[in-house]
């Protein structure tokens, strides 16, 4: 493995671990949710989302989160996690004596229910692993598991800049160190939840269909990218946005070997049974037991159809002001949504969104997004006759997609009276082409002025990750 | 690598100045959030939040209280022994204050360790009502109203502070055992003095290693 590879991963690894150690239990989005999915799988009933009058969590983990002071505190900076040591002695002593069955009355519909599996059983190893552990030491050993996809994240990112940019390892550096030390990425990526799964099966996917583009079609890589993607699907429903590019990277890989026909075929069939293979696999064990398959996907249906007209103002208003004859979308509490949601939530707000720097930081936030963007696009237009185009198309695919489901499901959900849904993190499958971004607008710097470049963008990622973590260590210790 | 190095040691830095003059004065709070009027206090009632652990020194309570639209009424606050209900600290707040307010009352120096009653008596002619949540943010400790828990129980919202605020920097190994609660078994305060060493000097160092690795190969 290169050096600077190894280097970075132990240093993504040390800042992984410091995130899962310093997050109260359930400060994060929905933890509780994926934890409670876990248990199900481990300790009983299975697969979670039985009807009511089931309840959502185990009396095991509702008795952990009153403990903990996990509810109160969500979202409420006025709240603080439990201090006492002698709380904290106190439900080690309770957890001890719980029955085995305080672990397996829960299994009831809980927001992460819906979601498909694959995550889940991964973290149920390090569930089981310290099963005769504390409820906490359980929660922890899951966190740093998790952990572990976010290495897979930055490696992926890696060779993605690798295939890009010709195995130039200062822009590959800089490519998966911004993927890897972005606080944000790795605060997600440290808790009970398929997220760091995610955003590593998308970084090699995207990885895997460049090769696939720059490098022609073989065997391990085509089925690798279908493969990769099926394994997505059945980790998050989100990765269904990731579908066309896959099936673009393999129809251009085909195309190019379609004088070899019967390879082309068998390696086509070989690729489209691998995506097949976990996704149907998943849908039959789902009917038969009663759960859903794509709920994300089939809950952002509208089966009474689309207003198109009123989609078009909710795009417009997400990221432009409203024209004075459009009907007002209130979506994020005034303000353009994008840049609440694609630039505060994207670049620092833990816990429940609710822990934030200073708003005068922000807009120093949103300045550095355009520097990169308009140096990245600056930058490809600068060198547009050596562009892959094909690569542009298969990135822009997966982004383009991403967004428009995101949005597809944003939209119907506020339309349905259903509250928003879109987050910052929600783009975060995207990180390694955020990566490539910056990488790109470092490109227009040459020889030690590129060096000191890579050493500003290393350094500023590396000091955002102190003030996060101190700022987390504060709102919740101090 | 000079840059980087740069940019981290000024990092460091900043954070040094934030972390030694940024002042805070909480001590510990129950963490109960205010959902609610959970005591109505009649002239002359009293309501306690009983048992408390000290797990930090204090000067002053601070608290969420209602006057149902008009002035305030005076309130005794007590901080008592759990056991012997000895005092141990004591303070007024005065009349005048409005509807909502969040007061803070100065009771003498608490020290830390053992458990207390802080206890709330409507020293006015009009009543008031304490505000605070189910009893579930404070575990081991409920609010009782004459004698008997609040129906439903309920916790008060209280906060406890310091009159002489505390640097961020000062409060740290406060900061860090309270993160190494609710973990592990295993984990204590020195893991997490461990991970501040290991984030300040390992992580940089790696990264370090890293950029000047693709010097290297770049040359």
């Amino acid at each position: 493995m290169p050096t600077p590879l190894t280097a970075l991963l132990g240093a993504v690894l040390l800042l992984g671990v410091a995130w899962a150690l310093v997050v109260p239990a359930f400060q994060a989005p929905d933890e509780q949710s994926h934890f409670g999915y876990v248990q199900s799988l481990v300790a009983g009933p299975g697969l979670p989302g039985k009807p009511a009058p089931r309840p959502p969590f185990s009396s095991e983990q509702s008795a952990a989160q009153n403990a903990v002071n996990s509810d109160q505190t969500a979202a409420n900076l006025l709240a603080r996690p439990e201090w006492s040591i002698g709380a904290w002695h106190l439900f080690q002593r309770q957890d001890a004596r719980l029955p085995a069955r305080d672990r397996s009355d829960g299994g009831g519909t809980n927001p992460a229910s819906s979601n498909p599996p694959l995550f889940y059983l991964y973290d149920a190893v390090p569930y089981a692993i310290a099963s005769g552990g504390s409820f906490f030491a359980r929660l922890t050993s899951m966190r740093i598991a998790a952990v572990l996809w976010l290495l897979v994240t930055v490696a992926g990112a890696w060779l993605l800049a690798g295939e890009v940019f010709g195995r130039d390892r200062l822009l590959q550096l800089v490519t998966a160190g911004f993927a890897g030390l972005m606080p944000m990425t790795v605060f997600v990526s440290a808790q009970v939840g398929p997220d760091a799964m995610l955003y590593a099966l998308w970084s090699l996917a995207l990885w895997l269909g460049v090769r696939i583009i720059k490098r022609g079609i073989t065997p391990a890589s085509a089925i690798g990218l279908l493969g990769v993607t099926g394994i997505a699907i059945v980790t998050k429903a989100t990765s269904y946005a990731l579908v066309p590019a896959a099936l673009f990277a393999l129809a251009l890989g085909l195309w190019r070997i379609r004088r070899e026909r019967p390879r082309a075929v068998r390696l086509g069939l070989a690729a489209i049974a691998a995506l097949a293979v976990p996704v149907i696999a998943w849908a039959i064990v789902a009917r038969a037991l009663g759960h859903a398959v794509a709920a994300q996907v089939s809950g952002a249906s509208t089966p009474g159809g689309t207003n198109w007209r009123q989609l078009l103002s909710y795009l417009w208003q997400f990221y432009l002001p409203p024209l004075p004859f459009m009907t007002d979308f209130t979506l994020s509490g005034g303000g353009i949504p994008a840049y609440h949601i694609w630039v505060e939530q994207g670049w620092a707000a833990f816990g429940w969104l609710e822990v934030r720097f200073p708003h005068p930081l922000y807009p120093i936030f949103f300045a550095i997004t355009g520097f990169v963007a308009l140096g990245t696009i600056a930058r490809l237009v600068a060198v547009r006759a050596r562009i892959d185009r094909a690569v542009a198309v298969f990135l822009g695919l997966a982004t383009l997609v991403l967004l428009a489901g995101l949005h597809w499901t944003d939209y119907h959900q506020l339309v349905s009276g259903g509250g928003p849904f879109m987050q910052g993190r929600y783009i975060f499958p995207l990180v390694a082409i955020g990566g490539l971004a910056v990488a790109q607008t470092l490109s227009w710097l040459r020889g030690s002025a590129r060096q000191v470049g890579a050493g500003v963008v290393l350094g500023g990622l590396f000091t955002l990750e102190l003030f996060s973590l101190g700022l987390v260590l504060t709102r919740f210790y101090a | 690598m000079l840059a980087f190095l740069a940019v981290a040691l000024a990092a460091g830095a900043v954070l040094a100045i934030v972390g030694a003059t940024e002042r805070r004065t909480l001590a510990f709070t129950l963490g109960v959030p205010s959902y609610a009027a959970v005591a109505t206090l009649k002239p002359g009632q009293t309501v306690c939040q009983e048992p408390i652990a000290i797990a930090s020194g204090f000067d002053d309570v601070a608290f969420h209280v209602g006057t149902f639209a008009r002035t305030g009424q005076p309130i005794e606050v007590s901080v008592l022994q759990a056991t012997t209900r000895a005092p141990l600290g004591r303070g007024v707040l005065a009349a005048g204050y409005g509807d909502g307010a969040r007061p803070l009352v100065a009771v003498g120096h608490v020290p830390a360790g053992g458990d207390a009653d802080v206890c709330f008596r409507n020293a006015g002619t009009r009543r008031v009502a304490l505000y605070g949540g189910p009893d579930v943010a404070a575990r081991m400790s409920t609010a009782v109203l004459a004698g008997k828990p609040t129906s439903p129980a309920s916790d008060l919202d209280l906060a406890f502070r310091v009159a002489h605020p505390r640097s961020t920097l000062a409060l740290l190994p406060d900061m860090l055992q309270r993160a190494a609660l609710f973990r592990g078994g295993w984990i204590g305060p020195w893991l997490y003095w461990l991970l501040l060493v290991v984030v300040l000097l390992a992580v940089p160092a790696l990264i370090v290693r890293a950029l000047r690795s693709t010097t290297d190969a770049e040359q």
